[in-house]
């Protein structure tokens, strides 16, 4: 059967009736935002993610730098997106950074995996809620550093996709942490890396 | 952004099976595994790169066929950059253990030998078996 399929492609490759293109599949980096049961889905691919004290991806996007204790952003939730499919598949997906934190001084950032999109929960303007497993359940794990993340300690992200269109892995969500020591202006920013493979 | 990869791959086969062509529309799941001689990437009609997959066991019974192994994996950051390299080569059992060698080809050309998979480099990181490689399991 298999050989009769391949003879017939190749026929028609022949007679000039099957595309000659190697076409690759599309993928986006997305931002969720918005309510829990409708998000919004925008693509982040070759655009800044700003995290702030609000659930938009707005700039500026503020944090308070705290007197004591710390303020957080808004949790920033992505996930990658298919636009145009696969022959096959889209496997094997991890998220890395480059493992140095350039935030600045009392400036961190958190980072887990989650398995439904939750909407960040916080004070607008002032802190977000903390991402943890209370205030964000479908959190596949604790949070951990983010930068312990890098190309040879990778984060995976579960989720696959056939040939077919669609969002197709977890949420990864981070999140910035400011402390008392932290100063006041913008941060620098943070390239975060995915990788998976396609056949 | 929508794009095309300049490199396909062409499957070879014994007793004169015709070629399974990517440009053709063949999908990596077609491939007939059990027929399998030869299996290359090309580039401008121009080859870039042939595994050989004819049975070099030379009769050891401890040494498994080579079974094939393609995939194109891509890096994408935050900043809008994106590479490919396609990963080309085998897996067989030897003595039992699973052994493996892949090249790891870059849209330009350049090509890196590698063997076992190694979790801590960029882009040298394990596959995920697809159904259509249940014996790579």
């Amino acid at each position: 059967m298999k050989l009769i399929f391949n003879i017939l492609k190749t026929l028609l490759a022949l007679l000039g009736l099957a595309g000659v293109s190697t076409l690759v599949a599309t993928v986006q980096i997305r931002r969720l935002t918005g309510a829990q049961a409708t998000p919004t889905s925008t693509d982040v691919t070759s655009g800044s993610v700003h995290a702030g004290t609000q659930d938009a991806n707005t700039s500026p996007c503020r944090i308070p730098v705290p007197t004591s204790g710390s303020n957080y952003s808004f949790w920033v939730n992505t996930q990658l997106h298919c636009t145009v499919a696969p022959d096959n598949s889209l496997t094997n997906v991890f998220f890395y950074t480059d493992g140095a934190n350039g935030f600045g001084t009392d400036v961190t950032a958190i980072v887990s995996t989650a398995s439904t999109y939750a909407s960040a929960l916080g004070a607008a303007g002032s802190s977000g809620s903390l991402l943890n497993q209370t205030n964000h359940a479908s959190l596949t794990g604790a949070t951990s550093n983010l930068f312990l993340y890098t190309s040879s300690c990778k984060l995976t992200v579960a989720g696959s996709i056939a040939a077919t269109t669609g969002s197709f892995t977890n949420r990864v969500v981070y999140q910035l942490i400011v402390a008392s020591n932290a100063s006041a202006g913008n941060t620098g920013g943070e390239l975060m890396t995915w990788t998976f493979d396609e056949a | 952004m929508t794009w095309e990869s300049g490199i396909y791959w062409i499957a070879h086969y014994d007793n004169g099976l015709p070629p399974t062509d990517q440009r053709a529309g063949a999908t990596y799941a077609d491939i007939d595994r059990d027929q399998l001689a030869a299996f290359g990437l090309y580039k401008d009609d121009q080859p870039i790169i042939l595994v050989d997959f004819r049975d070099d066991s030379n009769g050891d019974s401890e040494i498994g066929p080579k079974r094939l192994i393609w995939r194109m994996r891509h890096k994408q950051d935050s900043s809008g950059q994106h590479i490919t390299i396609h990963l080309v080569g085998w897996q067989r059992k030897v003595a039992g253990r699973n052994v493996q060698s892949i090249c790891y080809v870059n849209e330009e050309g350049t090509i890196i030998l590698g063997g076992q998979w190694l979790e801590d480099k960029p882009l040298m990181h394990a596959i995920v078996p697809l159904e259509c490689e249940a014996d790579l399991k």
